[in-house]
């Protein structure tokens, strides 16, 4: 039981994560800037909420600088015609310098940013609920948040018309232009909702997993989330269960660390990476990327 | 035109990038010349002048780590006010750096340049051997060795030792853990140490050691820590650098009964319900202090009176270069016994009658003295 509720925190950051890449890449863009919307986010809710006193509002500045993270991602790729992964590489380290910078400058005590708090459990009556009362709100908001989303994003994408058009977008964006679809805008609603979604991912890391800011607070989950997205073949239900995966994975490493039968956690902690290239290479079934991904 | 717009865009961007990392040199102390403001005069003692410039070149966590690099920068800081030397910093973004920043300290004229960090022994090897009239201390590395190095190296053993025997004193369920940071040396001599002191304390306590493979992860730190609290722990102490900050947050989640251990810089304060207003209680029990910051400025002290001696110079709770915090917000919850057995043993090891285990193969035919409580 334990195993899972530990599981269920480390993959909340990392679906969110996962469901921003799934949008912005069924979409046709590269995403790898999703680590960027992560500790961007992160910061914003730590800065907001500090400066509040109210954790929605942090949450919520979390979801729009994510947004114009994504926004900014799009701007470069679609109009500018930057290099997605050369976007992505550049949001990623201004992210990093930028919140370090910030941090220091403004909210520094040793580097260690101010306490912020969650915003307390939605369901009291199921705080202490073994899993179930986790699930269902009675711990932090957010899982089930992220469960919602998980939903939310399966549905728009396969039951709604702008989901259709997402879809034809990052399929086969000429039909979709000679269907009177503009491609380049939807692509950039989609990749900057997909950022929103990204900063949920770093407010709760902020305000739930370390209750302060630290710098580089993100620590990599960005590219994780990106690996969970491939396997998961660009699904959002099957990267939501591919995060699942490699978070119990790493929930059970914690757990066997420390007694005599302990893996070799170096070795588990790369397991996600080399699943991720082995769906790409083919080992896992046939695996297809939207098909104008990265393209025009 | 295409390539032109884009190349420019991603000018802007890196500079904004690098603004964000340079721009911190000065929020941290930067390089205004230090002293000069003779704010040391108003008490009484007079604030000596010396012409010495002495550089400073952090490893890639910067002077926010909380950790060492936080520590040596605070010994500068020290040096500037109460020496009156001249300081200049700078903070390695990369591994790459290295060479080039302690090599620009060398040319800007420092006497004295302080590299933070085993991982610039090798950049301090060849720009010591490039400037043999420059003095160089190292930190936390047996090499280089050459006549105008100093190494500066910590018994972290001792003070991890003491820290393990108020955890041990401590615990009321028996058993107790610990988080590092990764499997190598350095990080094992904490650990020997902190089992070594458990064991004196509580010979019947056992102690679960879990690590996160990183510097950098909070969430992950205050999982590992979850998991040691589920296992049964009441206490765990990290040496896992900022993967700390998520031990802590993890005691004070559990709350009243469970407690953290900080270390290197004095993180008692983050157990507070408040840390930018701290009081008691913390959930933080103690921090292992290792003073990069005294190391920093004895050697800054010597060389301002002529008496900088190359080598190796190990700092352990004898030199007040490791040990325990104040307990400023703890000291009420420790038995008065466990304080006095703590402070006993404190002399011994500092007597040198007590050694503790640097490695878990000393630790297994390491004899445990014995402990009146």
């Amino acid at each position: 039981m334990e195993l899972f509720e530990s599981a269920l925190r480390l993959s909340t950051p990392l679906v969110f994560a996962a469901l921003g890449g799934v949008l912005s890449e069924r979409s046709g863009v590269v995403n790898i800037a999703l680590e960027a919307m992560l500790l961007g986010g992160a910061f914003a809710a730590m800065a907001v909420a500090s400066g509040t006193g109210h954790p929605w509002a942090g949450i919520g500045a979390a979801a729009l600088c994510g947004l114009l993270l994504g926004l900014l991602h799009a701007l470069l790729v679609l109009r500018l015609r930057v290099d997605a992964i050369i976007s992505g590489v550049g949001l990623n380290l201004l992210a990093m310098g930028l919140t370090t910078f910030l941090l220091r400058s403004l909210f520094s005590r040793g580097g260690v940013g101010v306490q912020v708090q969650g915003p307390g459990a939605w369901v009291p009556a199921l705080k202490g609920a073994p899993l179930i009362g986790t699930l269902l709100g009675g711990g932090t908001p957010f899982v089930p948040l992220a469960m919602l989303a998980v939903v939310g994003v399966w549905f728009v994408l396969q039951h709604t018309r702008p989901g259709l058009q997402l879809r034809a977008v990052g399929e086969a964006p000429a039909a979709a232009r000679a269907a009177g679809v503009s491609v380049e805008r939807t692509r950039m609603l989609w990749v900057a909702l997909g950022g929103a979604l990204a900063g949920l991912g770093g407010a709760y890391l902020c305000l739930e997993a370390a209750g302060r800011f630290t710098e580089n607070l993100s620590a990599g989950k960005g590219y994780l989330a990106l690996a969970a997205v491939i396997i998961g073949r660009w699904h959002p239900g099957w990267s939501a269960l591919a995060v699942l995966g490699f978070s119990l994975g790493e929930a059970l490493q914690i757990r066997l660390q420390g007694g005599s039968a302990a893996l070799p956690s170096e070795l588990l902690s790369a397991l996600p990476y080399l699943l991720g290239l082995l769906a790409l290479t083919g080992f896992l079934g046939r695996v297809r990327p939207p098909a104008a991904l990265g393209r025009e | 035109m295409r390539p032109l717009r884009w190349a420019m865009v991603w000018v802007v961007l890196l500079a904004a990038a690098l603004a964000g990392c340079g721009g911190s040199e000065p929020a941290a102390g930067g390089e205004a010349p230090g002293g000069a403001s003779g704010a040391g005069g108003g008490s009484g003692a007079t604030a000596p002048k010396s012409d010495l410039q002495v550089g400073l070149v952090t490893d890639v966590g910067g002077v926010g780590d909380l950790s060492f690099n936080m520590m040596a920068n605070q010994g500068l800081e020290r040096a500037k006010k109460e020496l009156g030397v001249t300081a200049s910093l700078v903070e390695s973004q990369q591994a790459a750096d290295y060479n080039a920043n302690l090599e620009r300290m060398a040319e800007k004229g420092c006497k004295l340049i302080f590299a933070v960090g085993f991982s610039l022994a090798d950049a301090v090897k060849e720009v010591a051997a490039r400037h043999p009239d420059t003095h160089f201390a190292i930190i936390d590395s047996d090499g280089p060795e050459a006549p105008n190095v100093a190494n500066l190296v910590f018994r972290e053993e001792e003070g991890s030792f003491l820290v393990g025997v108020l955890a041990g004193g401590m615990s009321k369920s028996g058993k107790v853990g610990f988080v590092g940071g990764m499997e190598i040396p350095l990080i094992k001599r904490f650990e020997a140490g902190f089992r070594a002191g458990v064991r004196t304390a509580k010979p019947s306590a056992t102690v679960s050691a879990k690590y996160t493979n990183n510097w950098t992860d909070v969430a992950k730190g205050k999982e590992l820590a979850l998991s040691l609290y589920e296992e049964g722990a009441d206490v765990v102490m990290h040496a896992s650098g900022q993967c700390g900050v998520g031990v802590i947050e993890a005691a004070r989640q559990k709350g009243a009964g469970f407690w953290a251990i900080g270390v290197d810089a004095d993180q008692d304060y983050l157990g507070t319900a408040d840390p930018k207003k701290p009081a008691a209680p913390s959930r933080v029990l103690t921090s292992m202090m290792k003073r990069v910051d005294n190391a920093v400025f004895d050697t800054c002290k010597s060389a301002t009176e002529g008496k900088f001696a190359g080598g190796r110079h190990s700092f352990g709770v004898k030199e007040d270069g490791v040990g325990f915090t104040p307990l400023t917000y703890t000291k009420h919850d420790i038995p008065a016994s466990l304080l006095q057995e703590a402070t006993r043993l404190r002399g011994a090891i500092s007597a040198g009658e007590l050694k503790p285990p640097k490695t878990l193969e000393e630790l297994a035919t390491w004899k445990a003295p014995t402990m009146k409580l």
